[in-house]
C-alpha cells in the first residue's frame, strides 16, 4: 500500500510490475467475470423487459414492465412457489444454522470414534445433493427411520392447540430436510473452530468462566462472520435446489408453448426470485453483520503466534 | 510445588478440563449415532433393495435383507444406464472442469491475497456478489450465449465457464484459495524471492506445493458438486439423449430418465429382462452413486485434515 499521497500519484517501477503481476494473475477470472456474470446478468435484466422470439434467430423488442405485470396476472402458481421457498427458507436457515453449529461443536474435540462421525457429516453432502436425494424423498426413504412421522404429527395435533401443532408438524416435517442440508455448513463452522486460540479459553477458565460461558463469550462471536457466511450459503443452496420448483418453471416457460412467455417471461420471473432471495440475504446480514469489527490485525497476530 | 498443583486442580488448567462427565458423554454419543444412523439408513436401506430378487421384493415378509443376494437387478440397471460409456462421459464433465476450476481459482486467490493494487476492493466485492448470486439469473443468457456458439451439448459448456473461473461454485473456491494463501507466512515468499525466484516460479514452486490442503478442500467440493449437478447439464445437455449431438450425458441425466429407458430397452427386447421394480431401479441409484461414494472415502482423511488446517472460510 502506498504509504503517502505522492507515492501514490506516482507509483514506483516495483509498485507497477507488482500490479501487473496481480492482474495476470487475476486475468483468468476477470474474463469470466466480465463475459459470464456482469454481461449476462445485465442482459438478464434487458431480457425481462423485452419479449424475446427466437423463431428466426433472436428478436427483441422492448415492452417495459409487461412481463412483470403478466407473472403478477396469470402466473399465481409461480407467486405461490417463490413465496413458499421464501417462507421455507426463514424457517429452515436458523434450523440448519443451529443444528451444524452444534454438531460442529460436538465433533470438534478429540474422543473416541470422531473420525467416523467426522466422515459421517459431510456425507449427505456427498451422495444425495442432487437428484438423487429428490427420488429418495419421492420414496419416502428420508422420512425418520425410527419415528412414524404421520402418528407423531396426529398425536401433536390431538394434544396442542391449532396453530402450535401447525408449528410442531412442521418443524417435524423440516428435521430431515435440515439434517439433510447441514454437510457443509458443518465444515465450515469446524474449519473456523480451529482459528480459535487455545489461549483465549486457558484465559477464560482461569479467570473462572465456565463451559456454557466461553461458548456465549468466545466461541459464538469469534464465529460470528463464519455464522454469516454459512448462513449466505445455505439460502443460496436452499434457493438452487433441484427440490426446488420454481427452476423448473422457469425452464417451463423457457421452452414453453406460449407466444407471450419466452426468454423475456422467464428472465422477469427469475428477477423476482432474486429480489426475495435478496430481501433474505439482507435479514440474514442486519442480523449478524459485525456490530462492533474484530480489530482484524490482531486477530491475525494471534492466529500466527499460535 | 504443593500448592502449585492444587492450584492448578482449582482453576482446571489442565487437559482434565476438556473431559465430559459421563451424562453428558452418553447423550453425546447418543445423538451422533442417531444422526448418523439416519445418514446411513438411505444409502443401506438402497443397498439391501437392489440385491433382492423379484420374489423377494414381493414377498411382505421380506423386510431389510434379502433372502438370497442376486445380482441380476445390477445387470438390467448397467444395461440401462450404458453404465461404460455414460461413466466415461461423466468423469470428462467431472474432471476437466474440476482441474480448470481449480487452475483458475488458485491464480485469483493468489492475486486476492498477496499482491495489493488498485481496484482490488471491487474486484474482492464483485466476488462476493457472484457467490450469493442465484444462477437462475444468468442461466437464460448463458444458454443463448452458448447456443449462438455452438456450444450446447459439447463438453465446452462445461470447460468455458471452469477455466474462466465461472464454474459451480467457482467463488466459493476463490475464497478457499484467497484464505489459504492469506495464511501462508509471507516469508516462505519472501525467502523464494530473495533468492531470485520470479513470481511465477515463486508461485509454482513455492505456493502450489504448499497449498495442498485448499486443493483437497476444493477438489473435493468441486468433484462432488459436478458428479451430482443436474439442472445445468439439462440445460446444456437437453431432454434426453437425442438432444447432445456426440451422446454426451451424465450419470444424474441417466438416473432421472431411467424409467423411460427401461421400459425402451424393455420394449425391444421383451423376455430377457424384468418388468421395472425398485430393486433395479435402486440398483441403478447404487451404480450412480458409487464412484463418487468410493472418491470420497478414498479421500476423506487428507479431506477432513484440509478443512481443520486450511480454513475453507473467510472472515
Amino acid at each position: 500500500m502506498p504509504r503517502n499521497t505522492n507515492l501514490r500519484r506516482r507509483p514506483s517501477r516495483v509498485q507497477l510490475r507488482n500490479w501487473l503481476t496481480a492482474y495476470l494473475f487475476l486475468l483468468p477470472w476477470l474474463t469470466g467475470l466480465a463475459l459470464l456474470v456482469v454481461s449476462q446478468v445485465g442482459q438478464s435484466l434487458y431480457f425481462s423487459f423485452c419479449n424475446v422470439s427466437i423463431s428466426n434467430g433472436l428478436s427483441m423488442t422492448l415492452i417495459g414492465l409487461s412481463n412483470y405485470a403478466a407473472i403478477f396476472e396469470s402466473s399465481s402458481a409461480y407467486l405461490m412457489e417463490v413465496g413458499e421457498f421464501a417462507l421455507l427458507t426463514l424457517i429452515r436457515t436458523p434450523m440448519i444454522i443451529s443444528f451444524s453449529l452444534m454438531m460442529a461443536l460436538m465433533i470438534n474435540k478429540p474422543f473416541k470414534g470422531r473420525a467416523l462421525f467426522r466422515m459421517l457429516m459431510f456425507l449427505p453432502v456427498v451422495i444425495v445433493s442432487g437428484a438423487v436425494m429428490t427420488m429418495l424423498t419421492n420414496r419416502g426413504l428420508m422420512s425418520m427411520p425410527y419415528m412414524d412421522t404421520a402418528a407423531a404429527t396426529a398425536a401433536i395435533s390431538g394434544a396442542l392447540p391449532e396453530w402450535l401443532a401447525n408449528a410442531a408438524s412442521e418443524f417435524l416435517a423440516s428435521v430431515m430436510a435440515v439434517l439433510w442440508n447441514s454437510g457443509v455448513q458443518i465444515l465450515l463452522f469446524l474449519s473456523g473452530m480451529q482459528k480459535v486460540s487455545s489461549a483465549m479459553y486457558d484465559a477464560a477458565k482461569i479467570d473462572g468462566a465456565s463451559a456454557w460461558e466461553c461458548l456465549w463469550k468466545i466461541t459464538l462471536p469469534v464465529l460470528r462472520p463464519i455464522i454469516l457466511l454459512a448462513s449466505v450459503f445455505t439460502i443460496v443452496s436452499l434457493s438452487a435446489q433441484p427440490s426446488n420448483a420454481t427452476i423448473s418453471m422457469i425452464t417451463d416457460a423457457m421452452y414453453g408453448m406460449d407466444l407471450n412467455q419466452g426468454y423475456g417471461y422467464a428472465s422477469a420471473m427469475a428477477w423476482l426470485y432474486l429480489v426475495v432471495i435478496a430481501v433474505l440475504l439482507a435479514i440474514a446480514w442486519l442480523l449478524l453483520k459485525a456490530g462492533k469489527p474484530v480489530e482484524r490485525k490482531e486477530y491475525a497476530g494471534v492466529y500466527a503466534r499460535r | 510445588m504443593r500448592t502449585n498443583d492444587r492450584k492448578r486442580r482449582r482453576f482446571r488448567l489442565t487437559t482434565h478440563a476438556d473431559q465430559m462427565p459421563v451424562p453428558a458423554m452418553i447423550a453425546k454419543y447418543f445423538m451422533l449415532i442417531v444422526i448418523g444412523f439416519s445418514f446411513l439408513y438411505p444409502i443401506l436401506k438402497v443397498l439391501t433393495t437392489s440385491l433382492m430378487s423379484p420374489d423377494d421384493l414381493a414377498d411382505a415378509h421380506v423386510g431389510w435383507l434379502p433372502s438370497s443376494i442376486s445380482f441380476r437387478n445390477y445387470e438390467s440397471a448397467v444395461r440401462t444406464l450404458d453404465y461404460g460409456s455414460t461413466l466415461l462421459y461423466t468423469l470428462l464433465l467431472v474432471c476437466g472442469p474440476t482441474l480448470l476450476q481449480m487452475m483458475t481459482c488458485s491464480f485469483a486467490g493468489y492475486a486476492f491475497a498477496r499482491f495489493e493494487f488498485p481496484g482490488k476492493r471491487l474486484w474482492m466485492s464483485l466476488l462476493l456478489v457472484s457467490y450469493m448470486l442465484p444462477f437462475q439469473i444468468t442461466m437464460i443468457p448463458l444458454y443463448v450465449q452458448f447456443n449462438h456458439l455452438r456450444m450446447i451439448g459439447s463438453v465446452g459448456a462445461f470447460l468455458v465457464p471452469a477455466a474462466l473461473g465461472q464454474g459451480l461454485q467457482g467463488a466459493l473456491c476463490v475464497l478457499v484459495f484467497y484464505q489459504f494463501y492469506l495464511q501462508l507466512h509471507p516469508s516462505l515468499i519472501d525467502a523464494a524471492r530473495i533468492d531470485g525466484a520470479g513470481q511465477a516460479t515463486t508461485y509454482i514452486k513455492v505456493a502450489v506445493p504448499l497449498s495442498s490442503p485448499a486443493v483437497i478442500v476444493t477438489a473435493v467440493f468441486s468433484v462432488v458438486w459436478y458428479w451430482n449437478e443436474t439442472d445445468l447439464a439439462r440445460l446444456y445437455l437437453g431432454f434426453g439423449r437425442q438432444a447432445s449431438k456426440n451422446g454426451l450425458t451424465t450419470m444424474m441425466l441417466r438416473l432421472e430418465d431411467f424409467v423411460n429407458m427401461y421400459q425402451k430397452l424393455f420394449d425391444h427386447s421383451g423376455a430377457t429382462i424384468d418388468p421395472l421394480n425398485d430393486g433395479i431401479f435402486y440398483a441403478g441409484i447404487i451404480l450412480v452413486i458409487a464412484p463418487v461414494l468410493l472418491f470420497y472415502l478414498l479421500i476423506q482423511r487428507w479431506f477432513m485434515e484440509s478443512v481443520e488446517s486450511s480454513g475453507i472460510t473467510g472472515e
